[in-house]
């Protein structure tokens, strides 16, 4: 797989990879894409597609009412970093 | 160790405190260490758990079916107040703010949290190789893989450190690994048991279950976690079942149906004589065997890693160094500061995956991959509606070799994706599937008969589990269990 095609999926997934690793997954890519290639014959033309399990019968509707969650300072005990009771992120506005 | 069912009795009744077996669970936990079984040994929360199970009793309270039972916990599940690291660097020092809601039941049940076990690295592994941490090692040989990716789980109740533990299932996570360690898992239907709580990594796929020693034991567990629960919105409103009352059922006249596909080429010798052996005790009890045909299996393998690894991709797109979790911040702004964590945080198994569900989703590939991947994915599922429409249950194996050589499969990722190929069909359609042991092979290892049964039928399949269960007898113990 080219090399270019893998920094852009990395670039997409927010990884960033070595030289290394990119030479190596790239090959792992290469290899599991082609296996998974023989899907390519099915036949799927009136087929649907299956999203999930049971989507249809599940308890996708209730009712919206307010139920106890987690204060604010137990959703903020995990965060690398907060600053004024918000999580905090490097500059990424000029 | 004692069962389960034998614990919860003894605590009830008063002839053993919660408090004693938890001592022991320790010192069993402790002597089983270089097994690799635990990413964390919880002593000071069991015991106080423990004791306070034990005031409960004093007092008059009602216990419930789990009372003083140790059970150890997949590190994917949350655990107020202890670390859960799913197995990974990203997590290394998380500690949940809250309970999963099957700890939650197995709390309100009598039962007290023992430690958090060892896995592959967000589940993404079939012999707990991919931890991030260690590798847990097979109590039966020392020198080979207990599987994955709930292989700690696995390892922590076939080394007799504790009588209960909870797996996650997301194409074979807990039944391959019952197998190869010689003990009962339970991968419940998809709905059956609430995933909050669950680190995700396949959310179509992923469903908690029970190992333990024996069907009776999972059955029970599997009781105490499955209900709804309005906070995982694919977990449904069932009635409540008695799957222990299942596991003395008659299973005389039901009708059971041999895979053929699973039995070709790649199946170990060995497993195919141990397997056909347990269905012939079925047959001997009264129950018809007849061939069915899943023709959509050879497909299994390719749909799931399609779909797995899409899924993938956008769950662990949270792991971004903000809200929780590992945080590496070079110079370079937001966009440095994600990939230089994601990098730090992930193992090549998980960056593999990610790439590869990254690529199947991307503009261009949607198609190709991840939409065709779902229409296979039906034609399997329907493989199964129509099996079942002619048997009560499939029979097959769980793994198509025993425990392998740690080390064997590392080096090439397919081969470990082809170790999961008997488990991943029944994940896809969201059936669910019992692993239990059948006699071991010549050398001393593990072998697992898989019975798969229509969905929501899990107390068929336990049924028959329990059935074969009492003809094969006991089993031997691993060489390498706690005494």
């Amino acid at each position: 797989m080219d090399g270019s095609v893998v920094r852009h999926i990395a670039t997409l997934a927010q990884l960033s990879l070595t030289q290394d690793e990119e030479r190596e997954l790239g090959g792992d890519l290469e290899r599991i894409l082609a296996f998974v290639a023989e899907l390519e014959a099915v036949p799927t033309a009136d087929v649907p597609p299956m999203t999930h399990a049971n989507l249809a019968d599940a308890a996708a509707w209730r009712e919206d009412v307010v139920t106890p969650g987690l204060d604010h300072d137990e959703a903020m005990s995990g965060a690398p970093r907060v600053e004024g009771g918000g999580f905090a992120v490097p500059g990424f506005v000029g | 160790m004692d069962s389960i069912v034998d614990i919860a009795g003894r605590v009830t009744r008063g002839e053993a405190s919660a408090r004693e077996i938890a001592t022991d669970a320790v010192r069993r936990m402790k002597a089983g260490a270089e097994l690799g079984a635990f990413i964390s040994v919880l002593e000071d929360e069991l015991l106080a758990e423990a004791t306070a199970v034990d005031e409960r009793r004093a007092r008059g309270e009602a216990l419930g079916p789990l009372a003083g039972v140790p059970v150890a916990v997949k590190d994917a599940i949350c655990t107020r107040g202890v670390r859960t690291t799913a197995g990974s660097r990203a997590l290394e020092g998380w500690v949940a703010p809250y309970d999963a809601h099957v700890v939650s039941r197995l709390r309100a049940a009598g039962a007290v949290v023992c430690g958090k076990t060892n896995m592959d690295e967000f589940a993404m592994g079939s012999s707990n190789e991919n931890s991030a941490f260690f590798p847990a090692k097979n109590p039966h040989d020392p020198t080979r893989a207990p599987g994955g990716s709930s292989g700690g789980s696995a390892v922590a109740v076939a080394a007799e450190m504790a009588p209960a533990s909870l797996g996650s299932d997301t194409g074979g996570s807990i039944r391959q690994p019952a197998a190869l360690t010689g003990i009962v898992g339970v991968k419940p239907s998809y709905g059956r048991v609430s995933r909050f709580g669950l680190v995700a990594f396949a959310s179509s796929l992923d469903q908690i279950g029970p190992f333990a020693g024996d069907v009776r034991g999972a059955a029970r567990v599997l009781g105490v976690i499955a209900g709804h629960d309005p906070r995982d919105m694919t977990c449904r409103a069932l009635e409540a079942v008695d799957f222990e009352a299942a596991c003395g059922r008659d299973v005389s006249g039901l009708r059971l149906g041999v895979p053929e596909e699973y039995f070709a080429e790649g199946l170990d010798a060995e497993v195919e004589t141990r397997v056909r052996e347990a269905i012939a005790a079925l047959e001997a009890r009264g129950c018809k065997v007849a061939p069915v045909h899943l023709p959509h299996t050879k497909h299994a393998v390719a749909t799931y890693y399609v779909i797995a690894t899409a899924e993938a991709s956008s769950n662990l797109s949270r792991y971004d160094g903000v809200r929780y979790g590992l945080r590496v911040e070079p110079q370079g702004g937001l966009a440095a500061m994600y990939g230089a964590t994601r990098d730090a945080a992930f193992g090549k198994e998980v960056k593999r995956r990610i790439l590869l569900g990254t690529y199947v989703l991307s503009a261009g590939h949607y198609d190709a991959y991840y939409a065709k991947a779902q229409r296979v994915r039906t034609l399997i599922a329907r493989d199964f509606d129509a099996a079942f429409a002619e048997v009560d249950a499939i029979v097959c194996p769980t793994s198509p070799t025993p425990a392998f050589p740690l080390g064997e499969r590392t080096r090439d990722p397919l081969s470990m994706y082809l170790s999961d190929v008997y488990t991943l069909p029944a994940s896809l359609a969201g059936v669910p599937a019992v692993s239990v042991p059948c006699a071991p092979t010549a050398a001393g290892l593990p072998v697992g008969l898989q019975i798969v049964t229509r969905r929501d039928d899990e107390a068929t399949a336990l049924a028959l589990a329990a059935a074969w269960e009492a003809d094969r007898g006991p089993l031997p113990r691993a060489r390498g269990a706690v005494t």
